[in-house]
């Protein structure tokens, strides 16, 4: 019988280390794909609305303005920059610069709902609300909060998850096997990803 | 022979590869029609440096062609829809890494919006096929 020396068993922990990382991210895309198909149904409601009702979305685009949200879609932008700079930095074992970016996604995370916020209160003193019909927006409200708030809701739970991923990270946690933010970070640019397309969807089109 | 075996295995010392990570982390990226450009954080800023003006172009199109009806409407939304996947699958193969991981993960991803967009047509179609419609 073989005898089982350090050296072949600290290859197979690598290669069962690689197997199980692909395994997590296995896991994450499918939830991932899942998402797609919600959001897919709330965007697919807004768009039937948006044809439907074309004066009604007109208002709303008219009284809105782009300003606050284009604004917020470039925090967004960067706030997905500032993921994959964090990844690339825990990788390349700095974790200063981990830390650093990692504040830096969990802080543009807030900035993009205290946006959100702004943008929802202006909606209120509208009077657009779930359920609400008015003469100048119609029955809009639930079919432009399902889809936003949903996603209000995703980065609400990323800012979250990103500070315990800066917890975990600087207690080195990441410093040999980085999985954890790479994981973190999929789910933080497919948040990114659903609002390239809701901001298109709902302010410019 | 071990010293290869070794030196191959020393290149999967970290989970996702080594050599991997030296492609990556390069600050000197080749950027189509462009050239060779060196910034920091390599590919993943000029990538948000793509983001940051193909927004600013959405922004521009869909400001300036506001008023538009009929098939300069249908052209507008064409546009402004085109450009925002483009972005999307930059954020996807760049930043989540699509373009070096198992490419099963692209599947994962690609068959749900397939048949989502189907099914959407398809009830968005259901009542201009029944006399109604939406336009």
């Amino acid at each position: 019988m073989a005898e089982i020396t350090a050296d072949s068993l600290g290859h197979s922990s690598d290669t069962q280390v690689k197997a199980h990382n692909e395994n997590l991210k296995l896991a994450v895309w499918l939830y991932l794909a899942s998402e797609v198909v919600i959001f897919s149904i709330m965007i697919a409601g807004y768009i039937i609305f948006r044809f439907n009702e074309p004066q009604f979305v007109k208002n709303l685009h008219d009284t809105l303005g782009i300003g606050l949200v284009t604004a917020n879609t470039f925090v967004l932008l960067a706030s997905s920059w500032a993921m994959v700079m964090a990844l690339r930095a825990i990788q390349m074992g700095n974790r200063q610069h981990f830390m650093l970016f990692m504040g830096l996604v969990v802080g543009m995370g807030t900035v993009f709902m205290i946006g959100q916020y702004i943008e929802y209160s202006e909606l209120s003193h509208l009077a657009i609300t779930l359920d609400s019909t008015t003469e100048e927006f119609g029955a809009i409200g639930m079919r432009f909060y399902a889809p936003t708030f949903f996603h209000g809701v995703h980065v609400f739970v990323g800012v979250l998850l990103g500070l315990q991923v800066m917890w975990l990270g600087r207690k080195g946690f990441y410093d040999k096997n980085p999985i954890g933010v790479e994981l973190f970070g999929l789910y933080w640019h497919f948040v990114d990803v659903v609002w390239i397309m809701l901001f298109t969807l709902i302010y410019l089109v | 022979m071990s010293d290869t075996v070794h030196h191959q295995d020393a290149q999967a010392d970290t989970p996702s590869g080594a050599a991997h990570h030296e492609h990556t982390h390069s600050d000197t990226v080749q950027v189509p029609f462009i050239g060779q450009v060196t910034a920091p954080g390599g590919i993943y800023t000029v990538v948000f440096g793509a983001l940051a003006v193909l927004t600013v172009l959405e922004v521009l199109i869909a400001e300036l062609f506001k008023s538009a009806e009929g098939p300069a409407f249908a052209v507008r939304s064409l546009a402004l829809f085109t450009i925002s996947l483009f972005k999307a699958i930059l954020v996807v193969w760049f930043y989540m890494h699509l373009r070096i991981d198992n490419p099963i993960f692209r599947w994962i991803l690609l068959v749900p919006v397939i048949i989502v967009t189907i099914s959407v047509v398809y009830l968005l179609g259901v009542p201009i096929a029944a006399g109604g419609g939406y336009f």
